[in-house]
């Protein structure tokens, strides 16, 4: 019989990971749980919902120098700056954060390969806790696109939370060989397979069907009315697993500085403002329908798969109420089938 | 991250076009990159002017002038505003190259024609001189060029040497009103004066580059002249920042024109969500 693991045994691993790994989890933050390290495991959430934010920033920064300019030095000058990258392990990451994180490769990679993504990857171990119920029922879709909450396939090692009588256990299952690697050295041997999550259910959406209306309809005009809410704060891209837009800027004068990346949105009005004063997106509802359309015909046109996970975070946050399942129910409604 | 680290360069000398629109010629500042640099026709870098940050202009030389690259640009933002006052020896940042390009070599023996208007003159410049530069290798090369007034052409020495070529038929006009008293182009609009002029499209490419109204227009026209769509190429440009594919702001539906572009031929623009805002 396989062996299950107590809490104490994955505290005990994640002591010992954290003498050779920056381990990331999620820990108590002012408004729920956030991602942040931890040094000891007792900081770690173990039971946990759903963080405010996404993990994302472990993998792309909310703000990255890239380099280094001295112009008045003689010779002029460009100092590339160390890509930081140490092993890390992000631990209890959900199924829609492993499918956000993963998300981010096609885009990453093709053609051009972004190397500090690329390095900070290599370096970081993905570890999910399974969802046995939808942290925020309401919010989460992650079966819609094609997720199963309990089995977050594209990890490193998925472990799966058990009940057994008052307490709980766990089942741990390495996914990949750099996953293996991390458990050679466990308290307890883990486990061949997941259970998976069972009847966990998250809220229903028919994304084929608004799909379909995404494809025949760019021109209908219910946009205008879907987006008359949105702010273009930039807080749902801010909170998602997946968005990765980003700018670059010069922090400096004309002699010396430093060149950033930062996190971007295609809410804001100055994303694709030229400095013509021509703007392609020049209203508001312009700028959510190319949010829509990035994220469930775009990229999947491009990349064989949807850049939403379903995890919901948008609709929390967003502060205007906008809610991205009424949204994608509406325009599936306006194909006739209605889940 | 060397992705996104510019090479250095020197500007070698600085053009005034017109009042607004100047043009560098730029050299690698490291020995020998200049040598090993290559690019194609339609093509673009993005350019530092370090403090201000990057724009993205096409390169406004051709291939077959080797020992230098130029960029030409309009002063209207941040970057091309600091640009505009470099001087020869400064040194600005350069990024590329970048993008598809005009397939060259599918248009020999074929006749090409430009209809272009005001500030895209640059990005199909290139062009224009790399096929000058191969000439017995096209058909007639004919240009038909215009801007609002006869202060905003750019390339004025070079608009000269060209009309002046037995091998090349120029056509320039300005909108009217736009005239001085000793014009000697047309007065009108880029479309109209195509329309009027009605060169022939029997074995000819075209390449349309302009504002978003003259393309608009000149669309048609060319397509009531007999060129179909798939033999009409134009080059986009958006807003950028990484030129790669990655940033996410140059998008046209699922479709980079920072990878997928700048270059496009008619007919695929048409699948391209741009009738209206996109």
């Amino acid at each position: 019989m396989e062996a299950l693991w107590r809490l104490e045994d994955l505290k005990e691993w994640t002591r010992a990971l954290m003498g050779s790994h920056r381990v990331v989890a999620p820990v108590a933050g002012p408004r729920g749980a956030v991602w942040g390290e931890v040094k000891d495991p007792e900081e770690i959430l173990w039971d946990y919902g759903r963080t405010v934010e996404s993990p994302r920033s472990w993998l792309i920064p909310r703000t990255e120098p890239l380099f280094a300019y001295d112009v008045a030095a003689n010779p002029p000058t460009i100092t590339e700056l160390p890509i930081t990258a140490g092993p890390t392990v992000l631990l209890l990451l959900r199924s829609c954060d492993v499918a956000g994180l993963r998300a981010l490769d096609p885009v990453m990679r093709w053609d051009y390969t972004d190397e500090s993504f690329e390095a900070r990857r290599a370096a970081t171990v993905l570890v999910s806790l399974g969802c046995s119920e939808a942290p925020s029922p309401d919010t989460c879709f992650c079966r819609a696109v094609g997720l199963d909450p309990g089995k977050a396939d594209q990890a490193d090692i998925a472990i799966e939370a058990v009940p057994d009588g008052g307490n709980m256990r766990y089942r741990v299952v390495p996914l990949t060989e750099a996953g293996r690697e991390r458990l050679s050295s466990a308290p307890v041997a883990p486990a061949g397979a997941l259970a998976g999550a069972g009847p966990t259910q998250t809220h229903p959406v028919d994304i084929e069907s608004a799909q379909t209306h995404l494809r025949s309809r760019f021109d209908d005009p219910v946009w205008q009315r879907i987006s008359e809410a949105c702010l273009g704060c930039g807080t749902c891209a801010f909170v998602c697993p997946s968005c990765h837009c980003f700018d670059i800027v010069d922090e400096g004068d004309w002699r010396r500085g430093q060149r950033v990346r930062n996190w971007d949105s295609c809410a804001f009005s100055h994303f694709t403002l030229h400095a013509s004063g021509h703007n392609p997106r020049p209203r508001q509802w312009n700028r959510f329908r190319q949010r829509v359309y990035h994220k469930f015909l775009y990229y999947p046109d491009k990349f064989g798969r949807l850049l939403c996970t379903g995890c919901g975070r948008c609709i929390d946050a967003c502060p205007a109420g906008m809610d991205l399942i009424e949204v994608l129910e509406g325009l599936a409604a306006k194909e006739g089938n209605q889940p | 991250m060397k992705l996104y680290t510019p090479s250095l360069m020197r500007i070698e000398e600085v053009r005034e076009e017109t009042p607004d629109v100047k043009t560098l010629k730029l050299r690698f500042l490291e020995p020998g990159v200049q040598e090993r640099f290559q690019f194609r026709a339609g093509q673009f870098g993005l350019y530092s002017a370090f403090g201000e940050g990057e724009s993205t202009f096409c390169i406004a030389s051709p291939p077959t002038w080797a020992d230098h690259i130029e960029c030409t640009f309009r002063a209207v933002g941040k970057v091309t505003e600091a640009l505009k006052h470099k001087d020869a020896g400064d040194i600005i940042g350069f990024r590329g190259p970048y993008g598809n390009s005009f397939p060259l070599e599918s248009f020999a023996g074929k006749n090409l024609l430009f209809v272009i208007g005001g500030i895209a003159l640059p990005p199909l410049r290139c062009l224009i001189w790399n096929c000058l530069d191969l000439r017995d290798r096209f058909g007639d090369v004919r240009i038909v060029y215009g801007a609002r007034t006869v202060a905003d052409l750019v390339y004025k020495d070079e608009l000269a040497a060209w009309g002046a070529r037995p091998d090349v038929e120029l056509v320039t006009t300005v909108d009217p009103g736009g005239e001085t008293a000793d014009w000697k182009g047309k007065i009108g609009f880029v479309p109209t004066v195509l329309e009027q002029w009605a060169p022939p499209s029997a074995n000819a490419i075209a390449f349309v580059c302009g504002p978003p109204v003259m393309i608009r227009f000149s669309m048609p026209a060319l397509e009531k002249l007999g060129f179909t769509p798939d033999r009409i190429y134009t080059t986009l440009e958006n807003r950028m920042k990484c030129g790669i594919g990655k940033c996410g702001r140059c998008s046209i539906g699922a479709t980079y024109v920072c990878k997928e572009g700048p270059v496009f031929t008619a007919a695929e623009l048409s699948t391209l969500p741009m009738a209206s805002d996109y």
